[in-house]
């Protein structure tokens, strides 16, 4: 029982693995029909920007020939045409395999709104939500674990009620919010740090310490916007759970036996207080991955967040598409990774 | 049978615990006094809430911080007083010469360390210099004199891989790792069905007889008081009522209390079915305890003195023993005690 303790692990998680594929195709599918039948898809924009434009014609004394030519409206064919050349005509499951053939092969289609390949607009923008999302999980643990740690032991001394009320400000403060905060005073009054964007425009002709510090110069202000949001989740949440291991009776054992209090915390009540926060963990690498896009869009980082949000605005399908299938996939292998994790900090998970 | 005038390993004198609460101080232990000799087993009786568990953890300075306080008293180990032991020094003294196994084997043990780390880390805290072989030895030694089969694949199981009377086996285990001079037992086997309570209590007496070592052992069950202590105090709300050997308390019984706890006893001369006798009334919560004597509320030999005078704490009746004990002494603190002798 005990030396087959690996065997159940990885046919579990191939198990898990091959549970992502049926998963995936619903959420892909059910998105992929919705985006069907909501109304103000590409063609009824393209509709509507022809009889703006026409009105706009008419408005400015009919200077255009084109204008006047079409009515403000589209024939018959150049209707179809469209409907073809965003796959419109075929029915929706026919489009959805076409779609999801093309997917497998690794093309995501095009934008229909600039042209160029979804597939690149996500890989020059996921490095950048990647790497926030990373720098805000990194801090946020460095930050909140030793913190919830210090306020369970210092339960209900000046330490904790201090620390707790600016714990519960950061709470009230939606991240975005900070952020405007942050950039009003440190970008714009003080002129301290960058407005926004990730890098300088002249970032090419930097040398490598110069183009490292400009990055971190342009993180400074989005990240704590971001590290805000989560903090005082995770700091309570740690504070708590580690307040319930430390009146639990193993802890007393431990002192029982001659430890500390300190060792105690340490080597008993602290790896039970990390289970709660290890079946978070896969949860907030997708979270982070897909990026805020509040956040995103005050700090102009053009990051996973912004894209996915103007896509949905502006119905660019594709783009919309893609980012789904990016962020189910991400999700999916993050619940995975939580798994895992608790499986690494609690013996007592057994995988069947 | 134990000889009686065995040295003295743990003496309580005039011990009183206190909690702040948020209505006021509330004393849970009043004026306790008594001790423990070399290889005897003293049994501590009582309701819920009467301060048996309260006493143990207060021995220990387990008091949860920063509400128990202890606010009279000592507590002896040969010259050093526990009660007065600076916190850092506490850790050397738990474990090493005062162990504890508690109630609830089931989440006694931490969960996510194997049996074997929590065993050695015992030794770690008290013999840093003892190498990994030997602590291995050890921990396998050990093991086997609690009884567990097979102890080389038990060291590297989990507390859920265990079943309770294990658990509570690998407890004692770990308490009996520095030889203790005493062990306090608090309600051992209150968690565990009957045929692992009578394993774990043969295994206790057992292991007394072979380390030498003194027990408290902490119970409500009365049979197991008879089956297992030398000597035995009757609690009642924070105080004592009787202190007696175990032969005096059953025998000579001297409190209206104890004659309670007794006949609430089930009986096999009893007749089948019969509604088993109890004690009338509930205990009064500890910060409404009545003045004088505090069973007298449900006490049905009350009479006018219990409410106005009462028994001194430090100056209990001695009953004259029946028994051939008389050197250990037997108390009663009923004020009412010469008059009647022993209660039926």
């Amino acid at each position: 029982m005990l030396q087959c303790e690996s065997e159940p692990m990885t046919e579990y998680l191939l198990r898990r693995l091959l549970l992502i594929i049926p998963t995936f195709l619903g959420i892909t599918m059910l998105v992929f029909i919705v985006t069907r039948f909501v109304p103000g898809g590409p063609i009824e924009k393209l509709i509507l920007s022809k009889q703006m434009g026409s009105m706009d014609g008419k408005s400015s004394g009919m200077s255009s020939t084109s204008g006047r030519a079409s009515q403000g409206t589209l024939s018959e064919e150049q209707l179809e045409q469209l409907n073809a050349y965003y796959g419109f005509d075929k029915p929706v499951i026919t489009a959805y395999f076409i779609w999801l053939g093309k997917v497998l092969q690794f093309d995501l289609g095009n934008s229909t709104r600039y042209g160029e390949p979804v597939w690149d607009s996500i890989k020059s923008r996921l490095p950048i939500s990647a790497f926030y999302g990373f720098s805000t999980m990194l801090i946020t643990y460095l930050i909140c674990i030793p913190l919830g740690v210090l306020k369970a032991v210092r339960h209900k001394t000046w330490f904790d009620n201090i620390s707790s009320i600016f714990v519960f400000i950061g709470y009230a403060i939606p991240g975005y919010v900070v952020g405007i905060l942050l950039m009003v005073v440190f970008a714009s009054k003080l002129e301290w740090l960058p407005m926004g964007k990730f890098i300088s425009d002249g970032f090419e002709d930097l040398t490598t310490p110069q183009k490292i510090l400009d990055v971190i110069r342009h993180a400074v202000l989005p990240l704590t916007a971001y590290v805000v949001g989560s903090f005082a989740l995770m700091t309570f949440m740690m504070k708590n759970n580690l307040l319930d291991q430390l009146s639990s009776d193993y802890v007393r054992t431990a002192i029982a036996k001659g430890c500390s209090y300190r060792r105690a915390v340490v080597m008993h009540a602290f790896r039970n207080s990390l289970i709660p926060l290890a079946t978070n963990f896969g949860n907030n690498i997708a979270f982070l991955l897909s990026g805020s896009f509040l956040i995103e869009k005050i700090f102009n980082i053009d990051g996973m967040g912004l894209l996915g949000y103007e896509s949905i605005v502006e119905r660019d399908y594709p783009i919309v598409m893609g980012v789904l299938v990016i962020s189910a996939l991400l999700q999916l292998t993050g619940n995975i990774l939580s798994d895992i994790c608790v499986a690494i900090v609690d013996p007592r998970i057994q995988f069947r | 049978m134990t000889s009686n005038s065995g040295e003295s390993v743990l003496k309580v004198e005039d011990l009183s615990v206190t909690f702040a609460t948020e209505s006021g101080a509330i004393r849970a232990v009043d004026h306790l006094s008594f001790e423990v000799k070399r290889g005897q087993t003293l049994g501590i009786v009582g309701e819920s809430g009467c301060g048996k568990s309260v006493t143990c953890l207060a021995i220990m300075r387990l008091l949860p911080q920063p509400f128990g306080t202890i606010s009279s008293g000592r507590i002896l180990m040969k010259d050093m007083d526990i009660a007065a032991l600076p916190k850092a020094k506490l850790p050397s003294i738990r474990g090493k010469k005062i162990a504890m196994i508690f109630q609830e084997p089931m989440t006694a043990l931490n969960p996510v360390e194997t049996v074997e780390s929590q065993i050695k880390e015992v030794f770690q805290l008290h013999f840093p210099e003892m190498n990994a072989e030997a602590q291995n030895a050890e921990a396998i030694d050990l093991l086997k004199r609690v009884g567990i089969n097979a102890p080389e694949q038990r060291l590297k199981s989990y507390p859920h891989q265990l079943s309770g009377g294990m658990r509570q086996r690998v407890m004692i285990a770990m308490a009996l790792a520095c030889k203790p001079d005493v062990l306090i037992a608090d309600e051992p086997t209150t968690a565990l069905d009957v045929t692992i309570q009578a394993q774990i209590l043969e295994l206790l007496r057992d292991l007394q007889v072979s380390s030498g070592m003194s027990i408290i052992f902490i119970t409500h069950d009365l049979g197991v008081v008879a089956e297992m202590c030398d000597q035995v105090l009757v609690m009642y709300g924070g105080r004592p009522v009787e202190y007696g050997s175990v032969e005096d308390i059953f025998g000579s019984t001297s409190h209206p209390y104890t004659r309670g706890l007794l006949n609430s006893l089930p009986r096999l001369d009893a007749l089948p079915k019969s509604v088993l006798k109890t004690i009338p009334g509930m205990v009064p919560p500890l910060n409404q305890m009545p003045q004088g004597c505090r069973f007298q509320t449900r006490c049905s030999h009350k009479t006018e003195i219990c409410s106005s005078e009462g028994p001194k704490e430090n100056a209990p009746t001695k009953i004259k023993s029946k028994t051939v004990q008389e050197s250990q002494g037997h108390y009663s603190w009923c004020k009412r005690v010469d008059e009647w002798g022993n209660i039926k």
